[in-house]
């Protein structure tokens, strides 16, 4: 019941807001707007019991790639005061577009009547290591730095070469 | 009522069509990276949803890892993506994906 | 009665019907916990607002408040009331959704922190909620504080603003990766996020605290430097506080601000000052444990040991204040990416290679 009540609010909210970034004018408040969608999902992830997830999304997300929206928008308007106005074009075969990949998808969604489940069981070998977590983190920890620690240490190699080149590309003319 | 793996499917159909049309319809180079945010957080609603339905062992995360590495990959995707429509601003001012055409003959 | 059965009873009393009978219990529960939290974080910054100005006073040599009400004691009050009856200016070129949004942004984070400080032991119902993850959700959540700025900033259509925003973003945004770094070290030691597994890892005796152990070759006491000196930072205290100085950028980001919008500004800052001691006594200085095993630490004093470590740090953070001159931009900056960010990884690795090594 309670979770019937949080799922609603949560997707209403998310619906809106994303609904007010691809169609809102002034490109701040459809930065805003993607910050309350990012909110939103990280209320699905806690929905779903992802809470490390939860709070890593808001932190990532809504702290760092929020913020970077945010000051694109301010480096690239014109100082004076003139507010960025963003407009729509093609917005019929625009529309046309999205409502066929819903409908695709929705398609995919009700067509099944159950979806099969993982066949990944504690008992497996890579997993075993997760037989006394105490909790999500935990859970997540474990298996980050064991059965998926190639992909970790790829992705901090692939942060490092994206920090690396976002100075390059972003520092002034010398 | 109870909410079932459909119910989160169908929230994250709805995100990625919307992403989508943001994507098509804004020719804003950062109302259209704001669209692909969009859209990877529709699949990440996705498989962590999966990952609560179809695995009925709370400790295997699975689809958590994989929603994480993208949140990660979106993270640095956005940094770079926003450093290129800063430098270009800085030297074309405007960012008017359709405009933005120097290469063209 | 605890306060889960008393929101139960008065559940029962009107009438929802059974099925429901939970989320609402549970929804009036979190009601009843945001009112009495919202309160007292007011009080806190009311009396907070007070000492600030006499210490300061003091610290320069001259009295403080005097004559609102015995000593001053009604000073605040009487601020309160001149902040509400000013009049509410709103800029011509100002985007007023926005103006009037970002006052919120900023005193949100202030508030929401508060849901997983315990104010005392947790097993006497002095904390909200314990989450699982929360070193995660208190680091998360003091960063959204960086939005709320850069949207103040650019919402006042005010060059001068806006420049004082982006400083502001810039300064806080590089201070958050020392931060994090120094809250990692806590972590290691009591290998949860749990704020109450955290203080339960620390010692019976004030050496066995994070901050003075002596088994992690002092590592610990630079980490709690580096928290210290990052939480400064983070809630734009001098010495950094050059976006929202009066005599810089005149007055930087909340410079359009007039009337209530400024007193929220003005209130989350030190609900943010107060909420960075809490955290650093609850990871480095022991939460509520007092400093002998001998002394009593549970139920109310574990309350009374808490408020005396978080009003020593405040009490240093306003003396650091009325001391310090300010640090200019760059700087700050510096400091931040060369050298606390060095000295941040330094000490995480080490903690971390002490924690692997031991038996």
């Amino acid at each position: 019941m309670g979770e019937a009540i949080a799922f609603w609010i949560l997707a209403v909210l998310i619906v809106a807001a994303a609904l007010g970034v691809v169609t809102l004018r002034n490109l701040f408040h459809c930065a805003l707007c993607l910050g309350l969608v990012l909110f939103g999902v990280a209320g699905i992830f806690v929905l779903n019991g992802a809470e490390f997830l939860a709070g890593v999304q808001v932190l990532i997300y809504v702290v760092a790639t929020l913020v970077i929206i945010l000051f694109a928008v301010m480096l690239s308007e014109n100082i004076t005061g003139e507010r960025i106005r963003v407009v729509s074009y093609n917005r019929p075969l625009g529309l046309l577009a999205a409502l066929g990949f819903l409908g695709v998808m929705l398609f995919l969604a009700f067509s099944q009547a159950s979806f099969p489940a993982h066949t990944s069981s504690i008992k497996d070998p890579s997993l075993q290591v997760l037989t006394d977590v105490p909790n999500n983190i935990a859970a997540f920890g474990t298996l980050l730095l064991t059965k998926f620690i190639v992909p970790f240490e790829f992705a901090s190699v692939f942060l490092l070469v994206a920090m690396i080149g976002a100075i390059i590309v972003a520092r002034m003319a010398e | 009522m109870s909410i079932t793996l459909t119910h989160y499917l169908v929230l994250s159909a709805i995100l990625f069509a919307i992403g989508v049309y943001g994507v098509l319809t804004r020719r804003n180079a950062i109302a259209l990276l704001m669209g692909v945010e969009l859209m990877l957080n529709a699949v990440n609603i996705n498989l962590v949803a999966m990952n609560r339905f179809l695995q009925p062992d709370w400790r295997i995360v699975t689809g958590q890892i994989f929603a994480g590495f993208i949140i990660v990959l979106a993270a640095a995707e956005a940094a770079v993506g926003f450093a290129l429509v800063i430098a270009i601003y800085r030297n074309l001012d405007r960012i008017n994906v359709d405009e933005v055409n120097i290469l063209k003959w | 009665m605890t306060l889960t059965e008393l929101c139960r009873s008065v559940v029962q009393w009107l009438g929802v019907p059974a099925e429901y009978r939970d989320a609402a219990t549970l929804i009036l529960l979190a009601l009843v916990d945001a009112f009495i939290l919202f309160n007292f974080v007011m009080l806190s910054v009311l009396v907070l607002i007070y000492v600030f100005r006499k210490l300061i006073g003091f610290i320069q040599a001259r009295l403080g408040p005097r004559y609102t009400g015995p000593r001053g004691i009604l000073q605040t009050v009487a601020d309160a009331l001149k902040l509400l009856t000013k009049e509410d200016i709103i800029p011509l070129a100002a985007d007023k959704v926005t103006f009037n949004l970002a006052p919120l942004i900023v005193f949100l984070p202030a508030l929401l922190v508060y849901v997983v400080i315990p104010f005392g032991d947790p097993k006497s119902g002095l904390q909200v909620r314990d989450l699982n993850i929360g070193i995660l959700y208190i680091a998360a959540i003091t960063s959204v504080t960086v939005i709320g700025i850069v949207t103040a900033g650019w919402a006042s259509g005010n060059k001068w603003a806006v420049l004082g925003a982006m400083r502001s973003g810039a300064q806080l945004l590089s201070y958050e990766v020392p931060m994090t770094l120094a809250f990692l070290v806590p972590v290691l030691l009591a290998g949860s996020l749990r704020l109450s597994d955290i203080v339960n890892a620390q010692g019976e005796w004030f050496w066995q605290w994070n901050a003075f152990r002596l088994d992690y070759l002092g590592l610990t006491f630079v980490a709690f430097i580096v928290y210290f000196i990052c939480a400064l930072a983070e809630t734009n205290q001098t010495p950094f506080d050059l976006p929202e100085a009066e005599s810089e950028l005149v007055a930087g980001y909340h410079v359009e601000y007039s009337g209530m919008k400024f007193a929220i500004f003005f209130l989350a800052e030190f609900g943010n000052t107060v909420a960075i001691s809490a955290i650093a006594t609850h990871l480095f200085l022991g939460g509520w444990k007092a400093p002998a095993p001998f002394l009593p630490d549970t139920g109310w004093w574990s309350l009374f040991w808490f408020f005396v470590k978080v009003s020593t740090l405040v009490f240093l953070i306003i003396w650091i204040r009325g001391t310090y001159p300010r640090v200019r931009i760059d700087q700050v900056m510096e400091l931040g990416w060369k050298f606390l960010l060095p000295v941040g990884l330094l000490c995480v690795t080490g903690v971390g290679l002490i924690v692997a090594i031991r038996p």
